[in-house]
């Protein structure tokens, strides 16, 4: 089985969340854990940083749609940044560039979460 | 090898035999010629002999040992009456030797029986067992030996005297030593009579009568000797003496100790047979399977067993780590409720900590169960005993008399046996329930796979001037991919292909939800954007959260050539211009349904409008197409898909539909299918 690894860094408010590997309907259930854990500690601002990340599925896709509005309704919000091509394609198409912010580079998130 | 196993086991002890006869019989002719060494001669033939007939009844069961025994002296005594009939009749040198002939049948037959006495006397035997009797057996010989060369020294036909020859006058130190030392050796060996355990009552009775029998005629025939041991003090006779000493000595204290356990003979008869039935009934519940009739029969076994008031099996769920009520026999209310709740009490933690059987003669008196008022009577007694396997205690099984002191240790050792079987049974009918539970979890698969696949057309809409070929390959049994059909007359058509997001069975629930919503829309809504718009509005709200469905939909208007169609975030539409020869992915913007309450798609959504030709081909699929994965995990991507497009963009639908598949397949190889493989091809013609 194709391995995914989760790891975190806080950035002021803001928790940062590096995923690594193959975010599948069998790993989903790692990042929406991570995620929840943030939630439930009232952490609201999430920037999900894509580098590491070499596949995602419609169920890891389905992690972010879990949390957003929850999210958003408390003044957070999640953002994305450093997707690689393939993986922007799997956004793009099925429309999530409208409903998320999906940034080149960490910084610009950042800077967008503080701004 | 099979002749050797004849030589030991019937030419020697032949040859030996032969050998103490033709001794014995020697002496008679000639008893001046070297008398000491013939005796030394015929003593060492005479242990040989036994020596290499000593397992000849080995096979034999006690009881028949007896038996033989019995038999042997019989034929003794038959031996002497004959003596005594035909000694009346002979002169004194014939007697002699006929004496000489009697003498030495019974040498062969003390031999024999001491064979069976050796058999009886090593039942049960311990290291110094052979030890004992192999010295017991040489001080008979030496016996046997040096009194005869003293009294070969002072008279050949020794007079007799009413006293027998045991103690000659001449008798020195060194020899009543030895007189000494074997009836204490033998003494010691006659002690040796554990197989009298070994009868049943009946057979202890008779073996009683048989061992009275044997007393008598041996005290009969040592009586009567005399007649022949009047003639000489020879090896023989001492041997003939000693050995019936030892005969008398072994049979009388066997006597006794069959007295003493004959009192007890029918308990211990009932006990072995309650043992052996319960292990036949253990035995037997390793037959049954299912689980629930395992763990009742275990109770029931253990109210018989133990003859206990209420009985009751707890087992370990391994996924709480609990143990928890699975069976009981009048289990007071109150303590079985104890079981519902989180009840760790003491006993039962002292049993999983000791892995052993606890028994509690005072339940009100012991701090392990005082505590608990549950008890029906308090002034009871408890055993538990652990069902072990793998020295895990999967289970514990608890019996409770009305009374203190109710167990004994045979409970404890009957139940702990039982208990070894009942936990080996419980095993095996969890192991057969829990791969029954797999099957019909396969078979309820089986079916649902079968369900869904109804869900998809049976068959493609005959429609004039358009090919039309679809395939659906799910990665599991039941999957989220679907695609659909719906005529409007004879001039339209509308074609709808979905991808539910995740995988397995909340997919595939969700794509038949979906496939009814918009199989209704479909006679409502003409326009494909106006369509998917309320289609979304509905399945947002019944959707999961985490969950979105991308789907593509279209409608062929035959009369205007025109093909119109939204993409709601599924994957590009895939157009061979047959005119233009030009392949096209058309991506119209739009969100997939699901994702966004209804303002944002809406204000996405594109509806895209395609004016058709002859031979066009128009491919609908999901990603489980362009996302194949080889072994290198590279993806089987559009431009490949194009590439078999046009290369086959002359063929009808089906070639053009085998041609991707094969294509597809050929590049996956041996991987798994990872995702549903969904496409529909249609070809205006």
């Amino acid at each position: 089985m194709e391995s995914f690894e989760v790891s975190k860094r806080v950035e002021g408010k803001i928790n940062i969340l590096y995923i690594k590997g193959y975010l599948d309907a069998h790993t989903a259930p790692m990042l929406e854990d991570e995620i929840q854990g943030l939630v439930d500690n009232g952490e609201f601002q999430i920037l999900v940083n894509f580098k590491d990340l070499l596949y995602i599925s419609s169920a890891g896709l389905g992690v972010f749609m879990g949390f957003i509005e929850n999210i958003r309704s408390n003044g957070g919000d999640i953002k994305l940044s450093n997707m690689n091509s393939k993986i922007f394609r799997v956004f793009d198409l099925l429309g999530f560039p409208t409903l998320y912010d999906i940034l080149e580079e960490e910084q610009e998130a950042l800077t967008k979460f503080n701004s | 090898m099979k002749l050797k196993k004849k030589i030991k086991k019937i030419i020697l002890p032949t040859l030996f035999l032969l050998l103490v006869a033709a001794i014995n019989l020697f002496k008679f002719i000639n008893p001046e010629y070297l008398p000491g060494l013939r005796d030394l001669l015929f003593i060492v033939f005479i242990g040989a002999a036994f020596f290499s007939l000593r397992d000849l009844h080995q096979q034999v069961s006690i009881y028949s040992k007896v038996k033989i025994a019995v038999l042997y002296l019989l034929i003794l005594y038959a031996i002497y009456l004959i003596f005594m009939n035909i000694s009346g009749a002979l002169d004194t040198s014939d007697i002699f030797r006929w004496t000489a002939v009697f003498s030495t049948l019974y040498v062969v037959v003390i031999i024999l029986i001491f064979t069976i006495i050796r058999d009886l006397i090593f039942i049960q035997r311990k290291k110094a067992t052979l030890r004992n009797f192999n010295i017991a057996l040489i001080l008979i010989l030496i016996f046997s030996y040096m009194m005869d060369s003293q009294s070969l020294n002072i008279n050949i036909q020794m007079p007799s005297d009413d006293s027998g020859m045991l103690f000659p006058s001449s008798a020195n130190s060194l020899t009543i030593i030895v007189v000494i030392l074997m009836i204490y050796m033998i003494v010691l060996n006659s002690f040796r009579t554990y197989w009298v355990k070994y009868l049943n009552r009946k057979q202890k009775i008779k073996t009683f009568l048989l061992s009275g029998i044997i007393l008598g005629l041996s005290i009969l025939i040592m009586s009567k000797r005399r007649s022949f041991t009047e003639i000489g003090d020879f090896a023989d006779a001492n041997f003939i003496s000693a050995g019936f000493i030892f005969i008398i000595a072994y049979f009388s204290i066997s006597m006794l100790v069959i007295l003493l356990y004959l009192p007890t003979a029918g308990f211990l008869d009932r006990k072995e047979k309650e043992l052996s039935s319960l292990q036949k009934q253990t035995r037997s519940i390793l037959g049954v399977i299912d689980l629930e009739k395992v763990m009742q029969i275990i109770i029931e076994q253990t109210i018989e067993i133990s003859s206990a008031n209420y009985c009751w099996l707890i087992v370990n769920n391994p996924a709480t780590n609990k143990y928890e009520l699975m069976a009981e026999k009048d289990l007071p209310l109150a303590l079985a409720e104890k079981f519902s709740g989180k009840f760790d009490p003491d006993f039962i933690g002292w049993i999983k900590k000791n892995k052993t059987v606890l028994m509690i003669d005072r339940i009100s008196k012991d701090q392990r169960t005082a505590k608990i008022e549950a008890w029906k009577y308090r002034n009871g007694s408890l055993l538990g005993i652990p069902l072990i396997l793998n020295e895990v205690v999967t289970g514990m099984l608890f019996a409770v008399k009305n009374i203190e002191y109710g167990f004994v240790a045979d409970d404890k050792t009957v139940l702990s046996m039982f208990a070894n079987n009942a936990a080996l049974a419980l095993e095996n009918a969890r192991l057969v329930e829990k791969s029954l539970e797999q099957e019909m979890y396969e078979q309820e698969l089986k079916i649902a796979h079968e369900a869904q696949m109804k869900l998809l057309p049976s068959k493609m809409p005959e429609i004039k001037n358009l090919e039309i070929e679809a395939s659906c390959i799910t990665a599991n049994e039941v999957g989220g991919d679907y695609y659909d059909f719906f005529e409007f007359g004879k001039s339209k058509l509308g074609v709808v292909i979905g991808d539910v997001s995740g995988k397995g069975a909340e997919a595939a629930f969700y794509m038949a939800e979906a496939k009814g919503i918009i199989e209704s829309l479909s006679q409502i809504y003409l326009s494909p954007k106006e369509l998917l718009i309320e289609a979304n509005k509905i399945l947002f709200n019944t959707l999961d959260k985490k969950t979105f469905i991308s789907a593509l939909y279209g409608i062929f208007d035959f009369n205007n050539k025109t093909f119109h169609f939204c993409r709601a975030g599924h994957c590009p539409l895939l157009y061979w211009n047959n005119k233009k020869e030009e392949i096209y992915l058309i991506e119209p913007a739009g969100l997939a349904l699901g994702l966004d309450s209804g303002e944002y798609f809406k204000k996405t959504l594109v509806e895209e409008q395609i004016k058709f030709h002859k031979n066009d081909v128009m491919i609908f699929y999901t990603d489980g197409v362009n996302e194949a994965r080889n072994v290198e995990q590279d993806e089987f991507e559009e431009n490949r898909l194009c590439d078999v497009l046009i290369e086959n963009c002359q063929s009808n639908s089906t070639a053009i539909k085998n041609a991707i598949l094969e294509k597809i397949e050929n590049f996956v190889g041996d991987q798994n299918q990872h995702d549903d493989l969904t496409m529909v091809v249609l070809k205006p013609t």
